[in-house]
Formats: structure tokens, C-alpha cells, sequence
């Protein structure tokens, strides 16, 4: 007989407070309190023979060198209601339609800061603000077109939209993968209730692709261009050019020749590239343009984007909008583009540029998470309470030398959920990065990806630092 | 239409593991003939380093050979490029940036056998493990071949796959019957010679049993390394004799691993291929070179010359679907 404990502080997802089962998660509760550790470490033993042998890993790089890890995974899901889910989604679709609207407009009229919605010298200080993309109309109005926004849910059950990765997000083949892993776990469970299916991704992806495509192209070539195996997210690269027929393709493989058309070097010769997923950071895309020193981009790139001959997604610049400083202004974006009332809340963001705000944050550094503007993979975090005075003083003296280049944040308790640990179920913290795709039409990921702290009382979920994942079951209730 | 690095990369794959595959065969049944000489001829493990071609290595790595530490240096070591767990390991990165275009259950086949390589090498060293571990090495890379065959389209991916898989396997043919006919060399002049290599001339020298008499028994193992014995005794329906194996493994068009049926096969594939035209001469080249050898010149003198003359044209071979294909100019 399992025994399923919660942290007493935190919201636990598949446990109310008094330890019973929530709604959506009973039937996973009663499965596993009816099997008992020994054979739930049966199942997780399994699940990491299927990830090994499925070759299904993420790089890390130790010494100068890629190497290549089992994927971490825990085999208890992590369970939502379905009804729940439906109110996350369609904030999710509106949340990304703002921000598309709001990219579109500063590369090209700027009416947000005609209208003083946004200040007009944060665009001029911003890192990710790429001139060259000035003028430039992609299809739809669609710029960021694909998205992992990162979710949590504080004490209070409420869930946050922490960030949103617009750039080059990762993660969504092991959304994909895990389900495969944990419907042979608990393919017991999967028999007697409705999980939403999350197989769809990938053929969504595609359409979405494909409708990028220069007009007049009746079967585009779409290329996954990726900077290559040491990646720590090639894997993936090539999970999803698999799973769309899309080719997947280096820098080394394209070239633009002087029609500015982008083409591939193929056994056959040269052959047009239509669409290009891009998987590498803008500022590598084309050392004609951007860094010189660049040996993953291709030259001329962005002269065949700007011609509108070929597709790029995330087009370049889009990282403009994926900012920590810029998040603080989500909320008014949505209501100024869209006249609607933001549907999933931010956590409230302290933007260290203004006197007042930075004054509160210097004054309560020790309550608070203090973030870099532009760093991924949760590199440079300083979460106050756990920091020694040291550390703190450090921070405040790096808020004052940059105050653009910080922000802060209210320390959440991220929500727990049952955790396999060295044969012991114990709470553990999460959050979530459901995927989501803009362009003509919008689509969500049922779930997403939960990344959860391995380490006992953790709140940093990045699989490059001692994160694991489990598998995201949005469950239909009666 | 595919990528000239991905088919570069394909290519190589399938030599990697054609190459893993038959070194394990090699010294599997190496293993076999050494076990059934006579123990009072003294045997020599050198002759499994000349058939990889990695004398000069070895030599540089671990000084003088015994059994053990050459069958080390041929199944486990990693820092020989071209043992068998080296090979497994390349074969391995090579497919793993071809994922878009190999099956997965292909992908899956290699990365098993790779897991597999990684985790026993060094069980396949010592002779009471060493025949499980080779076996398994001979019968995953059948698998992967087995799962291509039946699930893989026809396009140029697996052309590229099964063209760097028969170039590999002819190679090895020859290199098989190359060292053969230096061991019949040292052996004419063993009685002359005191500084002895090979099984062949060691025994000639060091007992009254001469390997003469078991010429046999040394053409059987050659057969053997090659898993021909079975399909040349059906063949020939007659005594193994040297001119015989010489002409099966050259020149029979039906068995699958004599040159001209890998070269053929090559040929073919070459010409599924687009831009055909740039590979009809090299390979058709190739094909006469072979044809020219004379199968009854199996004395040790002229079979050592003809296999090197094979071996360089199959280098042109291999450098002439390079220049077609891998190295795709800017345009």
C-alpha cells in the first residue's frame, strides 16, 4: 500500500488537503495506493528501460563536452481536470495573440507606444529588438508561431503564467514521449477513463508549417534546421522532423544564392527550401546580418526572409516579446490589443527600472526571486530566502549597476505532486509548459510538458539542472 | 530529395556496422580454427590484426601480441577506431543524425546494439564469453538489416545504406583472402625463415606437424570467417581446394558476400541514384578489375598482389561516390 504524503504548504495536484484523491485524479489515487511501492518501482523501472533503449536522452555539457543522458522522468503522472484545462487553454490562445499583435506592431507602426501603452525606451534598450526585421509582414501577422509558456500554481490552486519562451522553446517531444512511457505504465488506468490524447502536436506543427509558405507553393519543403547533434535539444530536432516528413537540416546543408532563395545541398544538387523551422537563436540565423563569427546560420538568410521567399519560424525578432521586463506588461498588452481582461493572471512582476519598484525590491530582496531579463534555462535566478547575505548584497549591487536588466518577483510555493524518490513517494515541486501554436488558427497542447524539482524542497525544474518530468494527464470529470 | 550529409552519413553507418559485424565473425571463427589445430602448433592470434589492417596500431598500443590482448584490442578497445565496440559507436552517431529518414525501429535496432556493445565489451574478450558476445553482435546487426529490409522504402536512403554496406563487405573479402595469401607466402619460405608471424608458418616451423597438411582445415576457416562454408559446399559439391575458394569468394554471382555480387549490388544501387552518370565509370571500372583476377592464381605471390590491386580500386570506388554525392559544391 502506496503512501501518498503532500507538503503541508504547497497545493498538491493529485491531493486535497485532508490527503483524499481530487476529482480528476481518484481513479490514478486509488490505482496507486492499491499497488504499493515495490511494484509502482517496477513501473518506473520499466519506464526508464523504455527511455534508454528508445535512445530518448538531452545533452548536457560537462567539460567541454556533450553528453548524452537518459531523459529523468517519474512515473506518476500529474493529473488536471479537463474543465479546468479549458479555462487554461483559451487564456493560453489569447495570451499569444496579444503578444503576435504586439511584435507585428513594433516592427512595423509602433501604435503601443504612440499610445503610451509601452515605454518607448525599454524597445530602445532591448537586447532582443532586431532593426533588421523593421518593415517585415509576415503571413497572418504571426511572429512568435511557436510558444512554451511556463505555468505554475501557487498555494491558493491558481495558476500563473511565470514566462513565456518565444524564442526557441523546448520540451514538447517529451510531451509526446512520455505519454508513450506512461500508457504502458499505468495502461490499466488509461483503460477506464478519458485522458486527452496529446499525439496530435506534431501534425498541428506541420499544418501551421505549411501554411507558412510563400503563396503560390502547392507542396512545400518544410526543414527543422537545427545546430546540430551536440545540441541539448537534438533529440528533439529530430523527434519532430521524423514525425512531419519535414527534412532536418544544419546551417552547412542551406544555402541562399543570388535569386534569394534559400535551397538545400542534396544529392540531386540544389533544391528549394520553402519553410524553416528554426531551432537555433536568432542571432545566429545569418552571419550576413547578425554575428559574423556564426558557422550554424546561413549567409543571406534573412535577405530571402525579407524577399518573402522563404518562412521562418520563430521569424527573427519575435525574441523581443520574450522578456522578463516585457512580461510585466502582458496584462495591458492583452487589454490594449484585444479589449478583453487577461484569462490566467501574471505573477506579480517588479520592474527594477523604476525608482519605486526597485526600492521595494532592494528593501525586500530576502521575500522575493530576482531574475535576469534575458537569461533561459533558469541561469542566474537568485530566489531570496535561500540565498546567503553575500549573495543578496551581490544581487542589489547588480540591480543598481543595470536596473533594466532585472526584475523580481513574490516567491511562490509551487504546487507538489507524489514523487518517486529512491523508492519513497514524496512531494516534489512542479510547473508546466504547455506549447502553443499561432498563425491562421491557434492550437494548445493538452497539458504540456511538467518539469518537476528532483531534489527535496527544490523549486528549479530545468532538466539541465537536476530536473525531472512526468507525464501531464488532462482528465475528463463527470 | 536527401541531404548529401545525411546520405554521407548513412553511408557510413552502414560500413560501421557491416564492419563490427564481420570483424565478429572474423574472430569468432578464428577462434574456431585455432581451437581445432593440433595443440602441438604453436598459434599465432597476429593474422586477425593483418585482416583489419591494424598491425601498426596495435603495435604502437600494446607492444608484443598474445590471445588476449589482440582479441582486446579487435572486440574492446575503444581507442582502436576500428574495433568492434568502436564501430558499433560510430555506426550509432551516424544514424542519429539520419533519424528523419531511417525507420525507428531501425534507430531503436542500433541504439540496442550500441547499449549492448557499450555495456559487455569486455566480456567478449576472454574465450568463455567471447562466442555469446560476438554472436550477439552478428545477429543484431542481421536484425537491423532484417528490420530495413522489410520496413524500409526503396529510396535513396537505402541505397546509400546498402551501397556503404557492400563496399564494406567486399572490402573485407578481400582482406580476408589477402592475409590468407600472406600467410601461404610465409609459409613457402618458413623453412628458410626463422622470424615466423603466422599460425601458418609458426606450426611449420616449430613441429613435425607440418600446417601443410592442414591447408584444409586453414581454407575451411577461411570460408568459415566469412560464412561461406555452408553455401560452398553446395555449390561446388566437392573437396575445399584453394582455387576453389578463391573463385566462390571472388566470382559467385549468387553468394552474398563473393565481391562481384557486392559490386553488382553496388553497381545497381548506383544507378537508382540520381545523377547515375557520374558513378557509371568508376564503378564499372571496379567490376573489370575484378573480373581480370584469375581465380587459379591462388600461389601466394600473385592472390597477395591481386588483393591489393582489389583494394585500391575500391578505395577509387569509394572516392568516386564521394566526389558525386558528399560533397555537394555551393552551386
Amino acid at each position: 500500500m502506496a503512501d501518498l504524503r503532500t507538503n503541508a504548504t504547497a497545493w498538491d495536484e493529485l491531493l486535497d488537503a485532508d490527503g483524499e484523491a481530487r476529482p480528476a485524479a481518484l481513479e490514478l489515487v486509488a490505482k496507486l495506493r492499491s499497488m504499493g511501492v515495490s511494484e509502482l518501482q517496477q513501473r518506473q523501472d520499466l519506464a526508464e528501460l523504455d527511455i534508454l533503449t528508445m535512445g530518448i536522452t538531452f545533452t548536457v555539457y560537462s567539460d567541454g563536452r556533450g553528453i548524452d543522458r537518459a531523459w529523468p522522468f517519474d512515473v506518476i503522472p500529474r493529473v488536471i481536470a479537463a474543465r479546468e484545462w479549458r479555462k487554461v487553454e483559451a487564456g493560453l490562445v489569447q495570451r499569444l495573440k496579444a503578444l503576435n499583435a504586439f511584435i507585428d506592431d513594433l516592427y512595423n507602426e509602433q501604435r503601443v507606444i504612440r499610445d503610451g501603452v509601452f515605454p518607448a525606451e525599454l524597445l530602445e534598450d532591448s537586447v532582443n529588438y532586431r532593426r533588421e526585421c523593421r518593415g517585415v509582414k509576415p503571413k497572418f501577422g504571426a511572429w512568435a508561431h511557436i510558444c512554451g509558456s511556463d505555468l505554475v500554481r501557487d498555494a491558493d490552486g491558481q495558476f500563473y503564467v511565470l514566462e513565456d519562451n518565444l524564442r526557441v522553446p523546448s520540451g514538447v517531444s517529451y510531451v509526446l514521449e512520455n505519454r508513450g512511457i506512461s500508457k504502458r505504465a499505468f495502461a490499466d488506468v488509461f483503460a477506464t477513463q478519458d485522458i486527452l490524447p496529446v499525439d496530435a502536436y506534431t501534425d498541428e506543427l506541420n499544418k501551421l508549417l505549411v501554411s507558412l509558405a510563400p503563396d503560390g507553393i502547392e507542396y512545400p519543403t518544410v526543414a527543422v534546421l537545427t545546430p546540430g547533434v551536440f545540441n541539448s535539444a537534438y533529440f528533439e530536432h529530430a523527434f519532430l522532423a521524423q514525425r512531419m516528413g519535414a527534412v532536418l537540416v544544419e546551417g552547412r546543408d542551406l544555402v541562399v544564392q543570388s535569386d534569394d532563395c534559400v535551397y538545400m545541398r542534396t544529392i540531386g544538387g540544389l533544391e528549394r527550401v520553402h519553410v524553416i523551422y528554426r531551432r537555433i537563436d536568432d542571432v545566429f540565423c545569418d552571419p550576413e546580418v547578425f554575428r559574423e563569427d556564426s558557422t550554424l546560420g546561413v549567409p543571406g538568410l534573412m535577405r530571402a526572409w525579407k524577399a518573402g521567399n522563404v518562412a521562418i519560424a520563430n521569424a527573427p525578432g519575435s525574441g523581443v516579446a520574450d522578456d522578463k521586463v516585457v512580461y510585466a506588461w502582458v496584462p495591458d498588452l492583452i487589454r490594449y490589443y484585444l479589449e478583453e481582461e487577461p484569462l490566467i493572471p501574471n505573477v506579480p512582476t517588479y520592474r527594477c527600472m523604476y525608482e519605486d519598484e526597485r526600492n521595494y525590491v532592494i528593501d525586500h530582496i530576502e521575500e522575493l526571486v530576482i531574475k535576469p531579463a534575458n537569461e533561459s534555462g533558469g541561469y542566474g535566478i537568485l530566489i531570496g530566502n535561500r540565498a546567503s547575505r553575500q549573495e543578496l548584497d551581490a544581487a542589489v549591487a547588480a540591480i543598481e549597476a543595470d536596473p533594466r536588466n532585472w526584475v523580481a518577483q513574490p516567491i511562490l510555493s509551487l504546487s507538489t505532486a507524489p514523487t518517486l524518490c529512491d523508492g519513497v513517494i514524496e512531494a516534489r515541486h512542479l510547473d508546466l509548459r504547455p506549447f502553443i501554436l499561432t498563425g491562421g488558427t491557434s492550437y494548445v497542447t493538452a497539458g504540456g510538458l511538467t518539469r518537476v524539482a528532483l531534489t527535496k524542497g527544490s523549486l528549479i525544474v530545468n532538466s539541465s539542472q537536476g530536473g525531472g518530468s512526468k507525464d501531464t494527464w488532462v482528465v475528463e470529470t463527470n | 530529395m536527401l541531404l548529401s550529409r545525411v546520405a554521407d552519413n548513412l553511408y557510413w553507418g552502414a560500413r560501421y556496422l557491416e564492419r563490427a559485424e564481420n570483424t565478429s565473425r572474423i574472430v569468432r571463427s578464428y577462434t574456431d580454427v585455432i581451437v581445432d589445430l593440433p595443440r602441438s602448433i604453436t598459434s599465432s592470434w597476429e593474422p586477425l590484426l593483418a585482416v583489419v589492417g591494424s598491425s601498426e596500431t596495435f603495435r604502437e598500443m600494446y607492444g608484443a601480441g598474445d590471445e588476449r590482448s589482440i582479441v582486446h584490442f579487435l572486440v574492446a578497445e575503444l581507442a582502436n577506431a576500428g574495433s568492434v565496440a568502436s564501430s558499433v559507436e560510430n555506426a550509432r552517431e551516424c544514424l542519429r543524425t539520419c533519424r528523419d529518414v531511417f525507420p525507428r525501429d531501425g534507430w531503436l535496432a542500433a541504439n540496442d546494439l550500441y547499449l549492448y556493445a557499450a555495456s559487455h565489451r569486455d566480456e567478449g574478450v576472454a574465450r568463455r564469453g567471447r562466442a555469446r558476445f560476438l554472436a550477439r553482435i552478428v545477429s543484431d546487426s542481421r536484425h537491423l538489416d532484417g528490420i530495413l529490409t522489410s520496413s524500409m522504402s526503396r529510396d535513396e536512403a537505402y541505397e546509400f545504406f546498402r551501397i556503404g554496406q557492400m563496399l564494406e563487405r567486399a572490402e573485407m573479402t578481400t582482406r580476408v583472402l589477402g592475409v590468407r595469401a600472406s600467410a601461404l607466402l610465409e609459409s613457402a619460405s618458413a623453412y628458410a625463415s626463422p622470424v615466423l608471424a603466422t599460425a601458418a608458418s609458426a606450426a611449420a616451423n616449430s613441429s613435425k606437424v607440418s600446417l601443410e597438411d592442414h591447408d584444409e582445415v586453414q581454407w575451411m576457416g577461411v570460408l568459415r570467417s566469412l560464412s561461406a562454408l555452408q553455401m560452398y559446399q553446395r555449390s561446388t559439391r566437392a573437396a575445399i581446394d584453394a582455387n576453389g575458394v578463391v573463385r566462390f569468394l571472388l566470382h559467385d554471382a549468387s553468394f552474398p558476400r563473393s565481391a562481384t555480387y557486392c559490386l553488382q549490388r553496388v553497381q545497381r544501387g548506383l544507378e537508382r541514384l540520381p545523377r547515375g552518370a557520374d558513378t557509371k565509370e568508376v564503378i564499372a571500372d571496379a567490376l573489370d578489375v575484378l573480373d581480370s583476377v584469375d581465380p587459379d592464381a591462388s600461389d601466394g605471390f600473385s592472390l597477395d598482389a591481386e588483393m591489393d590491386r582489389l583494394q585500391v580500386t575500391l578505395a577509387e570506388l569509394h572516392n568516386g561516390i564521394a566526389n558525386a554525392y558528399f560533397h555537394t559544391a555551393a552551386g
